[in-house]
């Protein structure tokens, strides 16, 4: 592909003195050979033409035949062959047999005859308007891209497939170019033209052809494309999961690791998450099998259900993990509140929200609002009394009162109406509850407590 | 021609003609006996240009869906292969010819019919699976245009914006002109041309080079006479709030909950009498109702706010009701006649009637829920700029308990939108939250949704805040139920896309409103095409504005990238109008509505599932 250019320039600047070049070391040869059919006949109406050897020897160049033909003006003999064929027919026809020539000639080379024959197509068919062929391309005709051989005629064929705006056609011509361009040079003709890029990149994609996408999109400069393209070969064309991990390993140090890179933690965190899980599975193989592959906060979950009690700072305790993947507060004490309130574990819990300072004093340091925090209790079939003890949590009485209503936690309601001394609410509401019912004898014995002032 | 397509001024029933016709002549090619095997993309599709009964009579005894494996036995001459080109199914056409070389039986032949065009790519592809040779005939059905409805036609192209917005690939917006170069073929030249958006500019440019092709290539003289005035192209790039929000209308509601797909909805089985009409597949597992104009109350109720339905369909109930009751009356003969005569049309209303009550009913359990509620005022929140510049607590909610992650992102996306960009702080939470919960393979998709501009970082300006002043983009004036505007659609919300569309046809057009169309992302259009001598506009002897007056004026608005059934209803609302003198004709990549917009723009996702996607 590389000589190609080369060779090129060789032909458009050997053109001037290829004639007398093929006159002298070859032009008699030609005769002693055996020829086929049109051949010969060619060779025949030549010599009826009666011209010089000069002639009979540039039969492949239409170019030259034509001069020959001028030059050879005043030779009468020629006339009535050519007033009856015209003179383009009458070529193609002496052509014909040239091409079907099996045997070698004599002294030739066979790089010598490449040349040959190449210069004989090449003089023979300038390439089509390049309109016409992308229209052929579009209405699915035969057609052939060879003809365009030199850069410029490249460029300008891509270019009027970009403009007809079919990928398709715009496919067809980039193959092309990958086919007979340098790499370099079909990076600096896509360089500027993104509907090609993206054209090709499709095609590569599909293909799994994996280095060269990347090569192009970092040549291109899009790196942030390329490493994303590589992540989503590493996570999807992946199934195996120690496979995974090696191939985002791979993916991270080649694409991910410049410090600017803005999904360079998330990658990072990732592997760190895989090998996490892949040491869980050597741990606990059974229960642990599931885990690989699942996102963070399923994993958190695990870790919760099934090493809870683990010490500070172990790999599989929950808090190891929370903090290598930088789960927030709030998703840790939901994933937490979630799963032990699923094993009936009340008081972990406590110990979620509530932590004892060192005088003795309690603190919540919750970041889940505490409703939703009663409302999932509730939904896992919390007791009464746990339930009552987050009710009295939420800050916003109304709000307290209206989901322990809802949840029937009375002892909750009652206790906001002491707090707010309001005997005729409690009053109202003792007549609302199941008469003998502990609820009742607590809003009953609320009523009688001496202490009480109450406002009304 | 089926009657639901003829009632506008355009007739879309010669679009279906045009390609029945086409696909009645392929199938001519092909000679004796045919089984068709459909990309079950198109069979709903086709099945709107032609139906089952008339491929029946031109041979096709059997339709198979295109799935891996072996073909069923089907006792015939000819197997034709009807996709879209695209390289998966090529593998199935493939497998399926393996299947029936290795058969036993006598040589049937294959043919392949690309809708709506061949591809280079699958045929080298069938040439590397060895089965190109196979093809008896390898052809294009070129159908671009599918007919919906009196007034909409959709190319069913479902990945349209993915292809030109995240893979750079303007094959489809090739499509949309050869598509309008189609309708103009039918319907005449469309004197002027207006569009906002990237896209809009390259089909518009598009179209000039075809035209010019075609008139060197055509005799000119059998161009019709221009039926349609005005050509709006609209990039779904210049309004993507639209798609996010969720539609309020009846038909919007149904899309939204139950999926409409080709004009053909499916619904829970057990909710629906079973005397509703005999046509039901028993073997259905879900319930198939067409929904068109062709049927006179689904055509009175679609396009209204679903507050509205339940009043709407009542009336409907009474007055049916009073003229079955009529028959009490004494009567003559004469009269009894009459009522006999009414009845089959009074049966079908009734019928009708008990179908969307149904419908209704199933609406209303979904729309009544919390979830349902919740989030719509999220939405309507953001759509007001209300909370839009920090995490809102709602989609941290949501996150937690694990909604569907489409709904997720689709508050999101509004959000960015909404708020013209998220801060950094804001989208890394979303994003870390978002991976923490439902799995790191959704980086892929959430970049995706970045660069396709959906979710983007804040860059200074405030395009939202502007645009929802300067074209009253939020109109709270509750008239749900007798709308005044098109914000009814979204109760609270009027599209920008039909806003443009609103303003284009006033009398000044978009002439006042240069400075919105610069906070649009894309150049603007607004261009004339010269008609053909004699050719111009069927009504008034001179093309002048006064003389059009009495007739109202056609504009085609084509959507590049999907419109949703809530738009559609905000044009037809603007249509009927009675000071309307225009009548809009709506074309569209595809319907979509938020869920299937953003499902498209998604990676194919799930922990361990490989790449099925092209």
């Amino acid at each position: 592909m590389a000589g190609r250019l080369e060779d090129e320039e060789y032909w458009h600047a050997s053109e001037a003195k290829a004639f007398s070049f093929e006159d002298d070391e070859f032009g008699s040869q030609l005769c002693g050979v055996s020829k086929s059919g049109t051949a010969r006949l060619s060779q025949r109406v030549r010599e009826g033409m009666g011209i010089d050897s000069t002639y009979v020897s540039t039969d492949s160049l239409s170019g030259s035949l034509s001069r020959a033909t001028i030059s050879d003006s005043s030779q009468t003999a020629a006339r009535p062959l050519q007033t009856l064929i015209s003179e383009k027919s009458l070529l193609c026809i002496l052509e014909a047999g040239n091409f079907h020539e099996k045997q070698p000639k004599g002294k030739l080379s066979p790089e010598e005859e490449v040349r040959i024959l190449r210069r004989q197509v090449e003089n023979r068919w300038v390439p089509p308007p390049v309109n016409d062929t992308v229209a052929k391309i579009l209405l699915g005709y035969p057609y052939s891209l060879e003809l365009y051989r030199s850069l410029k005629s490249k460029t300008e064929l891509l270019d009027a497939a970009i403009a007809v705006g079919d990928g398709n056609a715009i496919l067809a011509v980039v193959l092309f170019l990958v086919r007979t361009l340098k790499k370099n040079l079909v990076y600096q003709l896509l360089r500027t033209r993104p509907e090609a890029v993206a054209q090709y990149c499709q095609y590569l994609a599909i293909r799994l052809r994996v280095h060269e996408l990347t090569d192009l999109l970092e040549m291109l400069g899009d790196n942030r494309e390329a490493s994303m393209k590589q992540f989503q070969l590493a996570v999807c064309g992946t199934m195996n999961p120690q496979r995974r991990l090696q191939k985002l390993q791979a993916c991270f140090k080649n694409h991910f690791s410049l410090t600017d890179n803005k999904d360079r933690l998330l990658i990072e965190n990732y592997i760190k998450l895989l090998e996490w899980q892949l040491s869980m599975a050597g741990a606990d193989a059974e229960i642990a099998k599931a885990l690989v592959g699942q996102p963070v906060l399923s994993s958190l979950a695990y870790t919760c259900q099934h090493h809870w009690s683990e010490p500070k700072g172990s790999i599989s305790a929950p808090l190891t993990l929370s903090q290598q993947q930088g789960v927030s507060d709030r998703q840790f004490q939901w994933t937490v509140l979630t799963v032990r309130a699923s094993l009936h574990s009340w008081d972990d819990i406590e110990g979620l929200f509530i932590t004892k300072s060192w005088l003795g004093g309690k603190k919540l340091k919750a970041a889940v609002s505490m409703e939703q925090v009663v409302m999932q209790l509730h939904a896992h079939g919390a007791p009464v009394d746990v339930l009552v003890k987050y009710l009295e949590l939420i800050d916003n009485v109304d709000k307290r009162v209206g989901l322990a209503q809802k949840l029937q936690c009375h002892k909750a309601v009652v206790n906001v109406f002491v707090a707010k001394r309001d005997r005729q609410a409690l009053i109202s509401y003792k007549a609302n509850l199941h008469p003998q019912s502990e609820d009742y004898f607590y809003a009953e014995n609320s009523l009688r407590v001496s202490t009480t002032k109450w406002k009304n | 021609m089926a009657s639901h397509l003829a009632g506008g001024k355009v007739n879309v029933g010669q679009v279906q003609e045009l390609a029945r016709k086409e696909l009645l002549q392929l199938l001519g090619k092909c000679d004796g006996s045919k089984a068709i095997v459909w990309d079950e993309s198109l069979a709903g599709p086709v099945g709107l240009v032609a139906k089952y009964s008339l491929l029946r009579e031109n041979e096709v005894l059997k339709m198979f869906p295109l799935r891996a494996g072996h073909l069923p036995a089907a006792n015939v001459r000819n197997i034709i292969f009807i996709t879209r080109p695209q390289l998966y199914l090529m593998d199935l056409v493939a497998d399926n010819i393996y299947g029936e070389e290795r058969a036993s039986g006598y040589r049937k032949e294959f043919h392949l019919f690309f809708v709506p065009r061949k591809s280079l790519l699958c045929e080298k592809w069938l040439k590397n699976r060895g089965v190109f040779g196979n093809f008896t005939l390898i052809e294009e059905f070129g159908c671009d245009l599918f007919p919906f409805d009196s007034d909409l036609m959709s190319m069913e192209l479902e990945s349209a914006f993915k292809e030109y917005y995240l893979e750079n690939d303007p094959t489809c917006l090739y499509q949309v002109a050869q598509a309008i170069m189609t309708l103009q073929s039918l319907f005449g030249v469309i004197p002027r041309v207006s569009g906002k958006g990237p896209a809009a500019k390259q089909v518009w440019d598009l179209m000039c080079r075809m035209a010019r092709e075609r008139q060197s290539t055509e005799a000119p003289g059998h161009i019709p006479q221009s039926q349609i005035d005005h050509l709006l192209l609209l990039d779904r790039g210049v309004d993507l709030l639209t798609p996010l929000a969720t539609q309020l209308t009846y038909e919007g509601l149904i899309d939204e909950i139950f999926g409409i797909n080709n004009t053909t909805a499916q619904f829970p089985p057990e909710r629906f009498t079973k005397s509703d009409d005999g046509a039901t597949d028993l073997s259905a597992e879900r319930k198939q109702i067409i929904l068109n104009s062709g049927e006179e109350l689904f055509a009175e109720i679609r396009d209204k706010n679903f507050n509205a339905v339940g009043p709407a369909l009542s009336r409907k109930a009474k007055l049916i009701s009073s003229q079955f009751e009529e028959r009490h009356g004494e009567k003559t003969v004469q009269e009894i006649k009459q009522f006999v005569a009414r009845l089959p049309h009074m049966m079908a209303t009734k019928a009708s009637l008990a179908t969307h009550t149904t419908i209704a009913e199933l609406i209303k359990e979904v729309t009544d829920s919390n979830k349902f509620l919740e989030s719509l005022q999220t939405e309507q929140e953001f759509m007001n700029g209300i909370d839009t510049d920090k995490v809102h607590p709602y989609i941290e909610d949501c996150i937690a308990q694990k909604e569907p992650l489409i709904k997720v992102l689709r508050l999101i996306c509004m959000q960015s939108v909404t708020n013209s960009g998220l801060k950094l702080k804001v989208l890394e939470h979303y994003k870390r939250e978002i991976i923490q919960t439902y799995g790191f393979q959704h980086i892929l998709s959430l970049t995706n949704l970045e660069n396709a501009g959906l979710i983007k970082l804040q860059q200074g300006s405030r395009q939202y805040t502007v645009l929802r002043k300067t074209l009253r983009l939020t109109v709270e004036d509750g008239s749900e139920i007798v709308p005044t505007d098109i914000s009814y659609v979204h109760s609270v919300y009027a599209p920008v896309s039909v806003r443009l569309a609103q303003y284009l046809v006033r009398p000044n057009g978009w002439r006042g409103l240069q400075d919105v169309l610069g906070l649009l992302p894309g150049p603007t259009i607004e261009e004339s095409q010269s008609l053909p001598v004699g050719r111009g506009p069927r009504r008034g002897s001179i093309g002048s504005q006064s003389s059009q007056n009495d007739m109202p004026r056609v504009v085609l608005v084509f959507f590049l990238g999907g419109c949703t059934f809530a738009e559609v209803s905000a044009l037809r609302f603007l249509s009927q109008q009675e000071d309307s003198l225009v009548e809009f004709v709506i074309a569209t990549t595809k319907l979509i509505n938020g869920n299937t917009f953003l499902k498209y723009l998604m990676e194919p996702l799930g922990p361990d599932i490989p790449p099925p996607r092209q």
